[in-house]
């Protein structure tokens, strides 16, 4: 009885001599279903054995011996399965399934004369641990720079800027990467990286070389394309840094509209605000922006399906 | 002795043994610490660092910069005293790209081509005559030639500094393809060494109508020498192998600069004054190699 539970408890903590036992152990002389076999089949019962219940430790070196066996049938087995070992052995965030929003702040950095500071939002709705469609949307806030202000007194001359006001857009997300390190060789924390692409709109406004000017406003489609790095807190935080850009043609202000000469050849005048916008020329602008943001993952917790 | 009276003897010695064990047992449990509680979050790691050299060669280039950026040519040698801080050198020894311009740069010497200072433009209707809008002298905006003599460029940088590594890892890439790395913050003086491109004419001045003509000054005087900077930066080792790494480094250059080369306080002249702080920002690309090949593996 006793060596009965002892064998049952062996193949209940150790899952894989099941596996073991079902698949024949190539390179063995004896099919590992024979070892496991020898394990688990109860030894026949002696009526001593029911009078003395002192262990028999012939009996246990037996079972050591064939539990040796069994070990080295099922390592066997690992070395010979050895492609079923992932890199990152059980991630630690599982996203398929669930929803994320992502409040974020952003602020832009490939522009010398004029930054924009963003804060926005992503909703993203994983379709696999890796595939991801989503939402976003943002506000900007303007604020020149101090080369800007430079450029008149400096140079005599004035730059010709626009501000962002707004921008949306439908994004895809792929993670083709995932890993974890150690902080200090104390903790360790999974992450991720995240590629993105998407295609949104883009309002922008024209802030005119004299504040007197009426000033207009533009839709521009926007693609862009995004690169982000994610550190798994919990079961439903994530914090994330990243950089995204945003290309777009943009309309800026003509640089005559205080010196155009009409086509019908009349004198040189201001032009009117419909002129302006006609003749507005346009640069293909890049909007280059690093981003932080916090994800909150719904539903808040998750479970594994595989063992891995 | 008989059946019952022997259960009735090990109902004896259970009872004796629980309230004897209890107690223990929960003193026990107090004293007791899971065998990891000391051990460190990986084990039987490479110590990829630890008393390893680490030297190599790239490539490193300023972002964002006002006027000119600069790619430079860049060595970078290193030595790592423990697993987790070590010093190092980068240096950027050659600039490589000289002339080239940021657009916003571009957009200004395309502006710039309209000075009445300039030659070429002084029978402009605009600069001369009865629709003058401005004359040569007192038009303020420097000619093409002048703006970009008084700029200064970035043409090399030494940058020793101290490492810390508080993040090693690995990661895997599309499931199949992994590495091990390491994030590390920077921190350490350094050298820049702003260097100008050309000659400044200082002077402009008018046809002379009554025989006497007027002439103002361009007041620009181009910043340049080697300067001290603090450099602050964060940097990535992800290891191929065992000794070789590919690197990169984000550097920010911090020291005072007149980048333009002009009068920024409205004093008519150029001087300490108009210098104001910068932040440079440089990333580079580095192929490095570590010495000794051989890795220890931790306990």
């Amino acid at each position: 009885m006793k060596r009965l539970a002892f064998g049952l408890f062996l193949v209940l903590a150790n899952p894989r001599s099941l596996a073991a036992a079902e698949a024949p152990a190539a390179g063995t002389e004896e099919p590992a279903d024979e070892k496991a076999s020898e394990a688990e089949a109860p030894a026949p019962e002696s009526p001593e054995a029911k009078k003395d219940e002192l262990p028999d430790l012939s009996d246990e070196v037996k079972e050591a011996a064939a539990e040796k066996e069994e070990v080295a049938a099922t390592a066997t087995t690992a070395r010979r399965s050895w492609e079923d070992i992932v890199v990152v052995p059980r991630k630690a965030f599982l996203k398929g399934g669930r929803v994320e929003l992502q409040p974020f702040s952003a602020i832009s950095i490939n522009d010398t004369m004029i930054r924009h500071y963003a804060f926005g939002g992503d909703l993203t709705y994983y379709l696999t641990d890796v595939f991801s469609v989503g939402v976003e949307g943002q506000y900007f806030i303007k604020e020149r720079s101090e080369r800007e202000s430079l450029v008149g007194f400096q140079f005599n001359r004035v730059t010709t800027l626009n501000r962002f006001k707004y921008a949306g857009a439908l994004v895809f997300g792929y993670v083709p990467g995932y890993g974890k390190f150690g902080l200090f060789n104390k903790y360790v924390v999974h992450w991720d990286v995240t590629l993105n692409a998407g295609i949104g709109l883009i309002w922008t406004e024209i802030i005119p070389v004299f504040p007197d000017d009426a000033t207009w406003g533009n839709r521009n489609i926007s693609p862009h394309f995004a690169i982000s790095t994610r550190a798994f807190v919990t079961d439903w935080l994530a914090l994330s840094i990243g950089l995204r850009d945003y290309i777009f043609l943009d309309k800026f202000e003509p640089l005559n509209r205080h010196d155009y000469n009409p086509p019908d050849g009349s004198a040189t005048r201001a032009m009117t605000l419909q002129e302006a916008k006609t003749n507005a020329t346009s640069s293909l602008t890049q909007n280059i922006m690093v981003f932080v943001s916090a994800g909150f993952y719904l539903p808040p917790s998750f479970q594994y399906k595989k063992p891995r | 002795m008989t059946k019952k009276a022997h259960t009735m003897k090990r109902g004896i010695a259970l009872l004796v043994g629980c309230l004897v064990g209890i107690p223990a047992g929960a003193q026990a449990a107090q004293e007791r610490r899971s065998p990891l509680a000391d051990a460190p979050a990986i084990r039987k790691r490479f110590e990829l660092r630890d008393k390893r050299f680490e030297l190599g060669v790239g490539l490193t280039s300023t972002v964002g910069q006002d006027f000119y950026n600069a790619l430079m040519l860049n060595l970078r040698l290193g030595f790592h005293i423990t697993d987790w801080i070590g010093i190092s050198v980068s240096a950027g020894v050659v600039n490589m790209t000289q002339n080239w311009r940021s657009a916003f740069n571009d957009q200004l010497n395309t502006a710039l081509g309209s000075s009445c200072r300039d030659p070429a433009n002084q029978g402009s209707p605009k600069c001369v005559g009865t629709t003058a809008l401005t004359s040569v002298a007192a038009d303020k905006t420097p000619t093409q030639a002048n703006a970009a003599a008084a700029e200064n460029r970035i043409g090399q940088v030494i940058l020793p500094q101290v490492d810390v590594v508080p993040f090693t890892g690995k990661f895997s890439l599309f499931g199949k393809l992994f590495m091990n790395y390491d994030v590390y913050v920077m921190a350490g003086p350094g050298f820049v060494n702003l260097v100008k491109k050309g000659s400044i004419d200082n002077s402009y001045c008018d046809t002379p109508a009554n025989g006497q003509p007027t002439c103002r000054h361009d007041n620009a005087t181009p910043y340049t020498g080697m300067k001290l900077a603090g450099n602050v930066g964060v940097g990535m080792h992800a290891f191929a192998n065992n000794y070789f790494a590919i690197n990169l480094e984000l550097h920010d250059l911090i020291f005072k600069n007149n980048a333009a080369g002009r009068d920024v306080t409205g004093s008519s002249e150029v001087n300490s004054a108009d210098l104001q702080w910068t932040n440079n920002w440089m990333v580079g690309l580095n192929f490095m190699f570590f010495l000794p090949a051989q890795v220890k593996v931790s306990h």
